[in-house]
């Protein structure tokens, strides 16, 4: 199996924290629509630094799931 | 520092940070904890020479530990604080809130210097720490944190505004933190002491000793092992079920 792209692991993980185990995810999903109230949104940002070995600021505040990729991204490419 | 390393994996190693940690109360806590076999990491304001005996009492009890200088009033230095605990030790279990100080006098003569610093210090400084160790202890999916409240924080007391918001604020925080983190599995209590054999009340003339005296039911004053004794109980695994509650140890003061 091919390895997954940042954005299918971060799909994964919010999925995993939403408790929306099933749900197709696009770019512009809102994360709140994806089950992710504010403390889950803070137990995805952990599990993010943990997969990506990332250390993301505590004021960040992704909307959708596409801004939270690119938050990640910015920060892995550093 | 004479601090030593233990070779115990960190899975296995339960290290308590305990702020205020040198002397009276917070000294009494790092034993109690050190007892029950955790490594403590001792945080105080400024006497280096207590700090350093209450790490060499821990160490004679067989646990390790180390002393960190901290203004807990200062995020900066809290946050500096807690990395360099995070990087010796591996991580923190049991955070105990004791750090606290005092700027008595009746409001009607209270700065609001009087004010401010000791609502940063027995406030801020639990919320300080308290924030930066969330992280931590959410990815652990447990622990403890402990947050030394007063039975002035009760009942309020004549002299005591700063202090007694101060005590008040740490129950309110005390139980959101609670909530916040219960799905964590991390429980979040206050203690709320009466008076307790301390320096401070040991330099209480002896008629004002007499008059606290009479306004506890048991008649004494508490020792300073009475309170760490709740403390170490709380932190320990018979209390997992235990989180938001205010336990008074005040020999019936407060009841």
């Amino acid at each position: 199996m091919a390895e997954s792209t940042t954005f299918e692991r971060i799909c994964d993980i919010i999925r995993d924290n939403g408790g929306t185990a099933d749900m197709e995810l696009t770019p512009e999903t809102k994360l709140a629509d994806a089950g992710l109230d504010s403390l889950a949104t803070v137990e995805a940002v952990i599990a993010c630094e943990d997969e990506f070995d990332i250390e993301i600021e505590t004021d960040s505040n992704p909307e959708t799931v596409g801004e939270f990729v690119e938050l990640v991204e910015s920060l892995m490419e550093n | 520092m004479a601090a030593t390393e233990t070779t115990a994996s960190a899975g296995a190693r339960r290290v308590a940070l305990v702020t205020g940690g040198s002397r009276g109360i917070g000294r009494a806590i790092c034993l109690e904890l050190a007892r029950a076999g955790m490594d403590i990491a001792v945080v105080y304001a400024g006497n280096e020479e207590a700090a350093q005996d209450t790490v060499a009492a821990v160490e004679e009890l067989g646990q390790a530990a180390r002393a960190y200088r901290c203004d807990v009033a200062s995020a900066e230095e809290v946050d500096a604080t807690i990395k360099q605990v995070i990087a010796d030790f591996g991580g923190v279990w049991a955070l105990v809130n004791n750090a606290g100080v005092t700027r008595d006098t009746l409001l009607a003569r209270m700065k609001e210097d009087d004010f401010e610093r000791v609502i940063d210090v027995n406030l801020k400084g639990a919320y300080h720490l308290v924030r930066a160790l969330t992280r931590q202890f959410m990815r652990q999916r447990g622990g403890r944190i402990i947050n030394m409240s007063s039975v002035v924080g009760l009942m309020g007391n004549a002299g005591q505004v700063n202090y007694a918001a101060s005590k008040a604020g740490l129950i309110g925080l005390t139980k959101s933190v609670a909530r916040e983190l219960a799905g964590r599995n991390v429980t979040v209590n206050a203690v709320a002491p009466g008076f307790v054999e301390t320096d401070m009340t040991a330099a209480l003339p002896e008629a004002a000793r007499t008059a606290y005296e009479q306004q506890i039911p048991l008649g004494r004053l508490a020792s300073p092992e009475e309170i760490a004794a709740l403390v170490g109980f709380l932190a320990s695994d018979a209390a997992a079920y235990i989180t938001g509650e205010v336990i008074r140890c005040d020999g019936g003061m407060a009841m």
